[in-house]
């Protein structure tokens, strides 16, 4: 299989998953898809660097991951490293998703801190493993087990669902 | 054990190790706090993975494949410097035959060549049968050229390196100061009408002879330019030969 095939048959089937996620990490479906699409292309061109066999989605979610820290670094700002609770920009919920009966999780969700929605929704959206979380966003596996720990911890409250 | 809520958000995912996962799932036996939170959490990961996903707009697959394609590193390996190579290819068999090219190349060469001590000749004579003799052994038939011309005296001669991967024989001429060189291209150039050229502050005549092209080169106008009415019956002669 030539670059282009492998492309066509282990990396572009992820493509709404991906953008799905980052709809929930942006807010937007704007930058989602400038964020996907510039996620596809440096997949594209960095396509013999990725094992076949291994997990693609958890291999794009790196690849996003930086695209969104150099996005962040050209406008000269930071993704907050948060581990203040309540702080952090909130994100509209997906308009399409307000009808599906989910209002109050995807509105609870979009609230959450970037860095504990990112967590929780890498693990239970995309279903990445703890150790391909930590890679693609570069931190220790036990920050991963502890943002997603607190961001269900956030959801569960915001729910009403009561705390541990 | 006592709680410890994140080892049990680990419990849920089934991240833990196995000593740890043992020693949780005891403790949950014992601990009602941390099994509600243990449920609380399967039934809420359950919740969000039953979220309908958004959908991208119909152009995004599209703009995906279309971009890559226009990437130039989508380029195969060896299209990357095989275009780059072919140019400079093509640039260097279009350069060898462009006449001001040619010139620069003569001046670069009798600038270089004077600017040595001792001049770097191979054959040192003031006879020209000697010169002709000298090349004609190498292979290669000139035609006679004079002794003299004005003040100027034939000294010496050599074959030089050009540009064009070529070498061509190089006469050198001095008197007190100054020089001419006489060289011959042997080479296609093409020459339109145009045959006095400068170039690093020489003056160059090229002059057509058959196939073949002999230059002069010289730092002073008024030498060059009695060189070529010097040479142009010899070079007649010797075309008609």
């Amino acid at each position: 299989m030539d670059r282009d095939q492998r492309f066509e048959v282990e990396i572009l089937p992820h493509l709404r998953s991906l953008f799905g996620a980052a709809y929930r990490m942006t807010g937007n479906a704007h930058d989602a898809e400038d964020l996907v699409q510039e996620t596809f292309l440096r997949a594209h061109r960095a396509i013999d660097r990725f094992e076949a066999g291994s997990n693609a989605r958890a291999w794009l979610h790196t690849i996003l991951q930086r695209v969104r820290t150099d996005a962040f670094r050209r406008r000269r700002r930071r993704p907050e490293t948060v581990e203040l609770v309540g702080e952090g920009p909130g994100v509209q919920p997906a308009q399409d998703a307000l009808a599906s009966g989910h209002e109050d999780l995807e509105r609870a969700l979009a609230a959450l801190p970037e860095n504990f929605r990112t967590a929780v929704v890498l693990r239970d959206l995309q279903e990445l493993s703890y150790a391909e979380i930590a890679a693609a966003l570069g931190v220790p596996v036990g920050t991963v087990m502890s943002r997603i720990h607190r961001g269900r911890a956030l959801l569960r409250e915001a729910l009403g669902g009561g705390s541990q | 054990m006592s709680c410890d809520p994140e080892r049990v958000t680990g419990f849920v995912d089934d991240e833990l190790d196995p000593q740890a996962k043992a020693a949780v799932a005891a403790h949950l036996e014992t601990c009602p706090a941390c099994r509600a939170q243990a449920d609380a959490e399967r039934a809420l990961r359950a919740r969000l993975r039953s979220l309908s996903s958004p959908e991208p707009s119909a152009g995004l697959e599209a703009r995906v494949r279309a971009a890559r394609r226009v990437r130039p590193s989508a380029l195969p390996a060896a299209a990357r410097w095989a275009l780059p190579l072919a140019a400079a290819l093509l640039l260097g068999v279009w350069l060898r035959g462009y006449a001001p090219f040619v010139a620069w190349d003569l001046a670069r060469d009798h600038d270089k060549c004077f600017a040595r001590q001792p001049l770097p000749a191979k054959l040192w004579s003031g006879e020209p049968r000697a010169v002709g003799d000298w090349f004609e052994q190498q292979g290669t038939r000139l035609p006679v050229l004079p002794a003299q011309v004005g003040e100027l005296t034939l000294v010496g001669a050599r074959y030089c390196p050009l540009a064009s991967l070529t070498s061509a024989p190089h006469v050198y001429y001095a008197s007190a100061g100054r020089h001419v060189s006489v060289f011959v291209v042997q080479h296609r150039v093409r020459l339109d009408d145009r045959r006095a050229f400068h170039a690093r502050g020489d003056s160059v005549r090229l002059l057509r002879v058959e196939g073949e092209l002999v230059g002069i080169v010289g730092e002073r106008e008024a030498d060059v330019q009695a060189f070529e009415t010097s040479l142009r019956p010899v070079l007649a002669a010797w075309a008609s030969r």
